[in-house]
């Protein structure tokens, strides 16, 4: 991959997002996220009978002098988001004007930046059919450099194998968390075993599917060896207007399949093509919710 | 089957690189695409329609060999022995006399125009291998176009055919077409015109069964109502020498009553009018005098609108009376000389019998000869008085004298018994108890016309011929009392004055279609002049002149027909500076003949009946148009080309459109 995905204007524009998130979501984005499990914090959570072994400093002593009874408060636990990027490494991201990979890496980043800054723990890990690639968890807005370094690093080879990789994440993912996944989700084998994987372990699972504007809607007409540029499979077609139409169609059916896949399941799915700004793409997501909710 | 280019056949060879580019195929452009899920979710559809796809292949193939095949004929130029066998010559012969002209729909669209616009649809339906040979005919006929399948010479040659006034006559034309039809193997005749005016013997050769050539009368032109004139002849007064007579006469031909004027014109200034009323088919005569000596143009014209215009106007021309020369050999006659010098409209010339030759002639209109006869007389007018019998011999039997009369022994005692009292020559002539010396016996030729005769013996006689007119007197003048009296100035001037009383009026007077004839009275060899022709609508035509005379043929619409003597200088003279260069191209004009001008009139009574004969209607009905039908209008090089291209174009719709579109 010659193209930078990171330029200085980028970089620029990962803070611009930053603070236009926390506009749109003031009062709503933060840093925390409340836990399903009790712990320490400020806020009153319920009480339970006291066991031996509690921490004496939870006694609710107000409650004992009234019920003569010992009562333990407990408060909601906060702890850290983990967001987790899944970033499709295969050949197929490459393919486009703009290639897919590209404009995968600036969305991860960004995401990742407004995690970051929002003192959330982000793991990137770009995948193939070979395997994975793992950053570990960073938190901190001062470790974005590291993940753009690690999104550079990312070449799109090899072949898409969607169940493959999901199932080698959560084995190496023991804590539960929102998966943000980026693909085309060109997988021959379907797109669904691997979100099914996902969604098992119980990730929250927000999907950005990226398009080309090829892909969507291709202006071929003629005789073609039209080749994959993952499999270097090739097919000798004649392509007239009816077939494109046909093409349309099933690709149309494509989508509606995935998008009646993800509704089903409570997964946030966003459609884009490359065509369209990034930046634009982000401020959709946020405004769709999906990604903290 | 032949081929006109068979060496074009070798372009066959040009399938060899075809196949060997199908067997080769075209490189298919690559094209990268991130999945072929849905492209082979597409094609997996269409995988029973690959058996097709291959048979569309192979099918583009044999479009393309065909394509070639048919090309490769169409410019090789095949020719079909069955085709070329169904050839026909079809001789067109267009009508144009003056009937043609009368215009009775009310667009305006004259016979012609008609008979033209449906010549030119037959053109237009031609097939490549007919032909067509392009005649009109008027009084005779002319050849526009020989035979010819080119459309665009041929619809020249029939664009090129222009109206006239000349009369009908189709029966040298149909004699034309038979002769040249004798020529071709298919041949057919066609003939557009309005029939109005078909002989019996015309009519006889259309019903002619024996005539081998398809016959096609084509008729054209719709009925209508019609005034002509029909005659229109100028004399010189039989009462006043110094004046001239007029005969009109009109006809009317239309179904109806019709009242009109007559306008008379001399010189273009209205003359006379009279009024005319005349039933169906009546016609009237009329004869107008009071015409001025200096002679001028006439021109009379009906005020009516009718269908055909040209016999609306007719043109006479009236000679001015200029002096006339007269030429008297004698030794010595004082009486003839006092005689002939009494009027002053003659210029005498009087020569001694041994000064006279032929050649001596030439400028005098009248000659006498005084008890002289020349061994060879020329054309002219002669008048002899008691000549002596000619001793000398000479080549052409009709110029000598002695072989025109025989002059006997002389009369005892003559005395003039009877004399032609009405002939122009003794009018007012009193001839009774002349006494008469010297007279012989003569016998006149058989054409001769006696004036006066003693008893049985002729004493005054005149012989008309076509170029001569001789007046002979057997009587010797001198040695009778006939000098003496009053007769003998008058008969002198009458005979003048009979020599000339037709001359200068009647060859000035043509029909349409007519030779128009000049003979200068010098000729000069080597002549660099020219006679510049000015017709109606002041058209010019320029003719030379030979010793034969100039000669004239474009006498196609009535009219006043103007010539003028152009002087231009020889080539090889013309000087070399630009001044004189610019002299040289101007033009002495000079008046030919007086500047009397010619009058050319159709007057034809068949041609002012413009409605179509009945006697040939029941032909047309079995007359059908010698169109071609609709296939084989095209040589078949044609329809492999379009084929060929229908071929291409079916080639590019099921396997080139995609491409594009």
């Amino acid at each position: 991959m010659t193209q930078s995905a990171f330029d200085n204007d980028f970089l620029k524009k990962l803070e611009y997002l930053y603070i236009v998130s926390k506009k749109i979501f003031a009062g709503r984005i933060k840093a925390e996220r409340r836990s399903t499990r009790r712990g320490v914090s400020v806020e009153f959570a319920d009480y339970r009978n006291y066991t031996a072994g509690d921490d004496f400093r939870y006694i609710d002593w107000n409650a004992f002098a009234r019920l003569d009874e010992l009562l333990l408060k407990l408060y909601e636990e906060r702890e850290d988001l983990h967001i987790y990027f899944l970033v499709d490494a295969s050949e197929s991201m490459t393919y486009g004007t703009l290639p897919k990979l590209i404009y995968a890496k600036r969305v991860a980043a960004a995401l990742a930046y407004i995690g970051l800054s929002n003192l959330d723990t982000i793991s990137i890990t770009s995948f193939n059919n070979t395997g994975v690639n793992r950053l570990p968890t960073e938190r901190g807005k001062g470790k974005i450099f590291t993940v753009l370094d690690f999104l550079d690093q990312i070449n799109g080879t090899g072949e898409t194998d969607l169940a493959h990789a999901f199932h080698n994440f959560v084995h190496t993912t023991k804590r539960r968390g929102l998966v943000v996944l980026i693909s085309d989700l060109f997988d021959p084998k379907g797109f669904t075993d691997g979100l099914n994987i996902l969604k098992f372990q119980k990730h929250d699972l927000f999907v950005i599917h990226i398009l080309d504007e090829k892909e969507t809607n291709p202006d071929l007409r003629g005789d073609y060896h039209l080749v994959d540029v993952e499999t270097n499979q090739r097919r000798q077609v004649t392509i007239n207007e009816n077939h494109l139409k046909r093409y349309q169609t099933l690709f149309q059916k494509y989508c509606d399949a995935m998008d009646l896949y993800c509704t089903q399941r409570e997964i946030s799915l966003v459609r884009t093509t490359t065509q369209a700004p990034f930046e634009e793409l982000i401020l959709r997501i946020f405004r769709m919710g999906g990604f903290i909710s | 089957m032949n081929f006109l280019s068979p060496f074009s056949l070798l372009l066959f060879g040009l399938a060899v690189p075809i196949v060997l580019l199908y067997i080769l195929k075209l490189r298919r452009r690559r094209e990268p695409v991130s999945t072929l899920m849905f492209w082979d979710e597409l094609f997996r559809e269409k995988q029973t329609t690959s058996l097709f796809q291959r048979l569309k292949h192979l099918l583009s193939l044999l479009l393309q060999l065909l394509f070639l095949i048919l090309l490769v004929l169409a410019i090789a130029r095949p020719q079909f022995a069955f085709i070329t066998k169904s050839a026909r010559q079809i001789i067109l012969i267009i009508d144009h006399s003056a009937s043609m002209n009368v215009v009775t729909d009310t667009a305006g669209t004259s016979r012609l125009t008609a008979a033209k616009e449906r010549a030119l649809h037959m053109v237009d339906g031609l097939r490549f291998i007919d032909e067509i040979m392009v005649m009109s005919c008027h009084t005779r006929p002319i050849i526009h176009s020989p035979f010819t399948s080119h459309q665009q010479s041929l619809r020249q040659a029939i664009e090129s055919i222009q109206p006239t006034d000349i009369s009908t006559d189709l029966e040298p034309a149909l004699d034309l077409a038979y002769a040249v039809a004798q020529t071709k193997p298919n041949p057919e005749i066609a003939i557009l015109s309005d029939f109005q005016s078909v002989s019996e013997k015309l009519i006889a050769r259309f019903q002619n069964p024996h005539e081998t050539v398809k016959l096609h009368l084509l008729q054209t032109g719709e009925a209508g109502d019609n005034v002509g004139i029909t005659q229109f002849r100028v004399r010189k007064s039989l009462a006043n020498v110094f004046d001239y007579q007029a005969l009109l006469t009109v006809v009317n031909t239309s179904a109806i009553e019709k009242q009109f004027n007559v306008e008379l014109y001399f010189n273009e200034d209205l003359f006379d009018v009279r009024p005319y009323t005349l039933a169906p088919g009546e016609s009237t005569s009329e004869i107008f005098n009071n015409f001025a000596f200096e002679g001028g143009k006439l021109k009379a014209v009906l005020d009516i609108t009718d269908a055909l215009h040209s016999d609306n106007v007719a043109y006479a021309t009236l000679p001015k009376r200029e002096q006339t020369s007269v030429l008297l050999v004698t030794t010595e006659n004082p009486f003839l000389e006092k005689a002939l010098s009494v009027d002053a409209k003659l210029n005498l010339t009087i020569i001694a019998p041994e000064a006279y030759s032929l050649q001596s002639q030439n400028p005098y209109e009248v000659i006498i000869f005084d008890r002289y006869s020349p061994p060879v007389l020329g054309a002219g007018n002669y008048m002899f008085i008691y000549p002596p019998s000619s001793s000398e011999a000479s080549d052409a039997v009709d110029s000598n004298p002695a072989t025109i009369w025989e002059i006997g022994p002389q009369l005892e005692m003559p005395i003039i018994t009877d004399w032609e009292r009405t002939h122009p020559i003794l009018r007012h002539v009193h001839l009774e108890y002349v006494q008469i010396g010297e007279a012989y016996q003569v016998t006149p030729p058989a054409t001769a016309q006696v004036l006066a005769s003693s008893f049985d013996n002729p004493v005054l006689f005149t012989d008309t011929t076509s170029d001569r007119k001789i007046v002979f007197a057997a009587l010797n003048i001198l040695e009778s009392d006939l000098p003496l009296r009053i007769a003998f100035p008058l008969i002198i001037a009458n005979t003048i004055e009979w020599f000339q009383q037709d001359s200068g009026i009647q060859e000035y007077h043509l029909h349409t279609g007519e030779v128009l004839k000049h003979v200068p009275k010098e000729f000069v060899e080597n002549s660099t002049e020219n006679i510049r022709v000015t017709g109606p609508g002041n058209r010019t035509w320029e003719i030379p002149v030979k010793q034969s005379g100039a000669l004239f043929d474009q006498t196609q619409i009535a009219g006043f027909y103007e010539l003028t003597l152009t002087n231009r200088p020889l080539p090889e003279l013309t000087a070399t500076t630009n001044a004189e260069n610019a002299d040289s191209e101007t033009v002495a004009a000079t008046e030919v003949d007086n500047g009397i001008p010619w009058a050319v009139n159709l007057t034809n009574e068949m041609e002012s009946h413009i409605n179509t004969d009945p006697a040939i209607a029941a032909y047309f009905a079995e007359s059908v148009s010698p169109n071609s039908p609709a296939l084989g209008r095209y040589p078949p090089w044609v329809y492999l080309l379009l084929i060929a291209i229908g071929l291409s174009a079916a080639e590019w719709f099921l396997y080139q459109r995609r491409r594009i579109d």
